[in-house]
């Protein structure tokens, strides 16, 4: 059934395939930019990806204005103030972000202090707070996980307040997001395995959560038949290649949905995780996904049976009762999770991601303030998480 | 060919004297179960004494401001103020609907309704106390059309409803 009432947005120009990077710097001149800031961490650096970005700027007419390539994991105010300081005295006229979800954001914050011309990021925290068109923004992901290069969100630490401040606003979206494959090619498996489970989470809440609409629905689900097809291939055969651009591809069709659907009590509790317990993103939305799946299934028992269909493939659909689709659903994602445990050691409960019994009440208390359950499908209380969160530990 | 200039939008007086009269009751609603209620004040214990907020309807519609004092909530009236956590509704009509038991606060939300300006983790507690009025003000057969999970009512309920239908509408107690 239709909502009585949506919104969808997704003005991201996607560039995707083999060397898709070489046309970076004609799309900064069709955005009237050349001499972008491109932001950058240690890790990608040193897989040499910086290097591959670079190469696609050979032969070009843009002068890359100056490279910030110490982006830590958990940015901050204070970065992206440094970060906007270097902009302004290169004179620069665009920004590229290289990396994943925490490059990505550092990005957009920056992209705020610059567009705004303010030294008050804060004060553009919350929905709608942008008034300016910003400057050219490109991300290139290096994870096919966090969908931020088409997200219009950016989550940035604030030291002061000890808060992380959520920015909302399409202007935050960036211009053009390049998929190429071989920016993924040397994502350890592991990583592979959580980038990607966290894609998966994206779609599946994106899917069943109070906000979705058809247009999300299409994303999120061809997601999923992606990311199912191509999950084992990437995590076995890191240089797959086809596999890593479909995954790539995967990633940024869920972020899509997520984008205009939101998230729901997976990444509710996955962000508390990762607040009191540092378990890794990825590795918290995989371990809680059925577990809240089962939790969810009630209110959501068709969305899930249907999902039965990109999660299995359409043999499996056929041959399964619609009332038993919604089950063999969870059972399915369970199942893949113990798959990715033998072939990579990829942690399944909470136990083995780091978590010890007497964090989980603290977990509970951080989860139940977080934004995404809003848009959950079931109402969620403390005891709910902890009931969660108990049967997600061993 | 008439041309018309200058058209000015109407003023729905009507559904603006229903959102005042709502968040009036809303308000007065908060304030009492803030002096009772379990989990209102288990919500309210996340937020720093003088921590304040608004729900206001974009541009100039009614406004509903409140803050916590001495760990309770108390209503500061239907002006325009400057607080720590704003909820901006959309437009009248969306406000509306709101009030009307039409939509609930996580609909209004899904359908882009709300925004907020603030720390979000605040707005959290917020809601479920706002869910918890909702729950009292109405009854059942409106109140599951607009929350996700509807509250069993117990004697004590009942007995509660009574006290903010009275006490709590006059006085806030």
């Amino acid at each position: 059934m239709l909502p009585s009432y949506y919104e969808f947005l997704n003005p991201v120009k996607i560039i995707a395939g083999y060397k898709a990077l070489d046309n970076v710097p004609h799309e900064l001149k069709l955005l009237q930019a050349e001499r972008p800031l491109i932001i950058t961490d240690q890790g990608i650096v040193k897989a040499g990806l910086l290097k591959t970005v670079l190469q696609g700027f050979d032969d070009s007419d843009v002068t890359i204005g100056a490279i910030y390539e110490d982006t830590p994991v958990d940015s901050s105010v204070k970065i992206v103030n440094a970060i906007a300081k270097i902009f302004k005295q290169n004179n620069c006229d665009s920004i590229v972000a290289v990396g994943g979800g925490s490059v990505i954001d550092t990005a957009k914050g920056v992209n705020i202090v610059v567009s705004e011309n303010t030294n008050d990021l804060m004060k553009y925290g919350g929905s709608d707070r942008l008034k300016t068109p910003q400057k050219p923004f490109l991300v290139i992901p290096t994870t096919s996980g966090t969908g931020s290069e088409v997200t219009s969100v950016a989550v940035i630490y604030d030291p002061v307040k000890k808060i992380k401040m959520p920015f909302a606003s399409a202007l935050l979206m960036p211009k053009v997001a390049v998929l190429d494959p071989r920016m993924t090619l040397s994502l350890p498996a592991k990583m592979t395995a959580a980038t990607a489970l966290d894609a998966l989470t994206h779609a599946i809440e994106a899917y069943t959560g109070v906000q979705k609409n058809p247009m999300s629905d299409a994303y999120a689900f061809s997601s999923i038949q992606l990311i199912s097809k191509n999950l084992y291939t990437s995590v076995q055969n890191p240089k797959d290649i086809q596999a890593r651009f479909e995954l790539a591809n995967a990633a940024t069709m869920a972020g899509a949905a997520f984008s205009n659907s939101m998230v729901g009590a997976v990444h509710a509790i996955g962000h508390a995780c990762g607040s009191v317990a540092h378990v890794p993103h990825g590795v918290a939305m995989a371990i809680l996904l059925p577990h809240v799946m089962r939790f969810n299934r009630e209110k959501v028992e068709d969305a899930y049976g249907r999902l039965l269909l990109p999660l299995a493939g359409a043999e499996v659909y056929a041959n399964t009762a619609p009332e038993k689709r919604a089950g063999k659903s969870i059972a399915h994602i369970n199942n893949m999770l113990k798959v990715l445990h033998r072939i990579c050691d990829f942690p399944i409960n909470l136990q083995q991601a780091g978590v010890i019994e007497y964090q989980l009440k603290s977990i509970a208390k951080t989860a139940i303030n977080d934004g995404s359950l809003i848009t959950n499908p079931k109402e969620v209380e403390y005891e709910d998480i902890l009931e969660i969160l108990q049967t997600a530990l061993k | 060919m008439k041309i018309k200039t200058d058209v000015k939008p109407k003023k729905n007086l009507y559904k603006i004297l229903t959102i005042e009269a709502g968040f009036l009751a809303l308000g007065r609603g908060l304030q009492s179960t803030s002096n009772f209620e379990h989990s209102v004040k288990e919500n309210m214990k996340l937020w720093a004494d003088n921590y304040s907020f608004k729900m206001k309807v974009l541009p100039a519609g009614p406004v509903l401001a409140m803050r916590k004092e001495n760990g309770k909530l108390v209503y500061k009236g239907n002006k325009d103020q400057k607080t720590d956590l704003t909820i901006e509704i959309k437009n009248v009509e969306t406000a509306f609907q709101m009030i009307t038991t039409q939509a609930g606060v996580a609909q209004v939300y899904a359908n882009h309704g709300i925004g907020v300006i603030g720390d979000i983790s605040k707005t959290m507690p917020l809601i479920r106390s706002i869910n918890t009025v909702m729950a009292y003000l109405f009854p059942e057969i409106l109140s599951k059309r607009i929350l996700k999970k509807v509250p069993k009512m117990t004697l004590g309920k009942y007995i509660n409803r009574l006290r903010i239908y009275t006490l709590g509408m006059a006085f806030g107690k």
